[in-house]
């Protein structure tokens, strides 16, 4: 066996489905062995990914988390350097194979997945870094988004631990000048906007206009002044870092 | 700790975690000297983690310890991973910088987990070329650490001392010596740890790790990092500092984190041990 096929042996021996005899067979030595590795590693994914989405742990159950993680190593199996993004690899994982939720788990349960997925995202994302790009908002501008927003559609209100229900959401998840991560829920114009800007070169004016026919909204002094709120509230809570300057 | 290069690094060492970051920042023993902390914990990341690293480095000299060199790996070494890594050591200003003697990814996939390498010569070989290749790359040392292995993989053509210390030559690298892991690697595979210690190279010795294990219903012996340091493991680390001189010794905690008085009773035992060893100045 070359250096190669025993080391494929091993990252087999501990993702793959099922420890196979011809695995066991190519490593040598006793099955044990390579069992104690297997599980070692399997834990270590199944304790990361339910450290890392806690509600989706109780959502999906122990057994149903287990089952969940083992078929993401199986089919997709992890390729990042980094611990703090496995989560993040698992739920976009989910998200291609949602059958393998297990039944009995709340209907809401992908939707937790994405959105805790999203909180993480938020906390481990870099700080938005120097720009000399920047200029006050301007409509006929694209936006410079924070880095540390994510911007998410949701079926179920998972964001609302107490009150969850179904129905539509729009709402950002972001970091905060202090750190910490909160969800702001836009209403449905608000949420076309922000959704709309994160399209390149997409100016603030456009994503205005569009959600404005989208909805078919009155522009009168009230939309007005509610706008001019939002864009005043986003740019306070860094979600918004300012228009940017056309090179 | 900011200004004019790095500190030094000696006695007693603590792994930062995140659970004990607000204690070592309150309520510091002064046995505990430096602080090693694992750069993937940190690179490429922003918010509150950070900021909480660059207080520490105020107060604290830092190592680096990293977790996904996987120099017996097979893939090519990552660039972006190499240059984020060097860019972070430098920024923290460690004297040396460590990683594991093993492999923990193939074809692209990362287990995270510390994977054995066979013990033989075409092994070391390569891994001993992609620290060079590494080493390059890094404006300090590199240090690699023995691990604990419950299995070996194919047949081996030497014995684990035999592979460390081939591998040691050929790249040039450091020792960073894991006592606890001989300690563990001794119980499970029957050999005696004290002559482990003898035959490794231990001019070549950096830094050393201590740990606790956990011991199975079955005797089996798991290097876990979450228990307390096992007495057989201080004795065996008294008796490797008498070898070595005075090297920097670590305590490795980073799960089943008791309370801080209990971290802070460990780490002055170390400090007993690490002064009666070596004489050192404190």
């Amino acid at each position: 066996m070359t250096l190669d096929s025993l080391q494929r042996s091993l990252a087999s021996a501990c993702l793959d489905a099922d420890l196979s005899d011809d695995v066991v067979r190519d490593l040598g030595g006793a099955r044990s062995g390579w069992t104690l590795y297997r599980e070692m590693v399997r834990r270590r994914f199944i304790d990361t990914i339910g450290e890392s989405l806690p509600r989706s742990r109780e959502a999906l159950g122990p057994d149903g988390l287990a089952r969940a993680v083992s078929r993401w190593l199986d089919r997709a199996p992890p390729t990042t350097r980094y611990v703090r993004e496995l989560c993040l690899q698992f739920s976009r994982y989910l998200c291609d194979d949602p059958a393998c939720l297990p039944a009995d788990a709340p209907p809401w349960t992908l939707d937790l997945v994405r959105y805790e997925a999203a909180v993480m995202e938020a906390v481990i994302a870099e700080d938005p870094p120097p720009r000399s790009d920047l200029v006050a908002l301007s409509m006929e501008l694209p936006v410079a988004l924070s880095t540390t927003q994510r911007f998410l559609r949701l079926s179920w209100s998972v964001h609302l631990p107490e009150a969850t229900a179904e129905r539509p959401c729009a709402i950002a998840v972001y970091r905060g000048p202090n750190d910490a991560v909160e969800a702001l829920e836009f209403t449905p114009v608000a949420g076309d906007i922000v959704e709309a800007l994160r399209s390149p070169g997409r100016t603030l004016g456009a994503s205005i206009r569009d959600a404005i026919e989208h909805h078919r909204v009155e522009v009168d002094a009230r939309f007005n002044e509610s706008l001019a709120g939002l864009l005043g509230d986003l740019i306070e809570r860094g979600l918004f870092l300012g228009g940017r300057r056309a090179h | 700790m900011t200004a004019g290069g790095p500190a030094k690094v000696s006695g007693i060492g603590l792994g930062l975690r995140a659970p004990l970051a607000d204690a070592i920042l309150t309520r510091p023993p002064p046995a505990l000297r430096w602080l090693e902390v694992s750069p993937e914990n940190y690179m490429a990341r922003g918010g509150a983690f950070v900021r909480h690293l660059d207080a520490l480095r105020e107060r604290f000299p830092i190592v680096t310890h990293g977790l996904t060199l996987c120099p017996g790996a097979m893939e090519p070494l990552n660039d972006t991973y190499l240059s984020t890594l060097s860019k972070f050591v430098n920024h923290v200003q460690s004297p040396w910088h460590s990683d594991h003697l093993c492999f923990g990814s193939h074809g692209g996939r990362f287990l995270h987990d510390l994977l054995p390498l066979p013990f033989t010569h075409a092994a070391a070989e390569h891994t001993a070329d992609r620290l060079i290749e590494a080493q390059k790359r890094l404006d300090v040392l590199l240090v690699i650490e023995n691990i604990s292995w419950y299995a070996h993989p194919g047949v081996p053509e030497m014995g684990e001392a035999a592979f460390i210390t081939e591998v040691l030559t050929r790249s040039g690298a450091g020792l960073l010596l894991d006592v606890n892991n001989v300690y563990v690697n001794a119980r499970n595979h029957g050999f005696d740890a004290r002559e482990m210690i003898s035959a490794l190279p231990l001019d070549r010795v950096v830094q050393i790790h201590v740990a606790g294990h956990l011991v199975c219903d079955n005797g089996q012996r798991i290097d876990t990092h979450g228990e307390a340091v096992c007495d057989d493991v201080y004795e065996l680390l008294a008796h490797t500092l008498q070898r070595t001189g005075p090297v920097p010794v670590l305590l490795e905690r980073d799960q089943s984190f008791p309370d801080w008085e209990r971290v802070v009773e460990e780490i002055e035992r170390l400090d007993a041990i690490w002064q009666r060893a070596t004489g050192g100045p404190r």
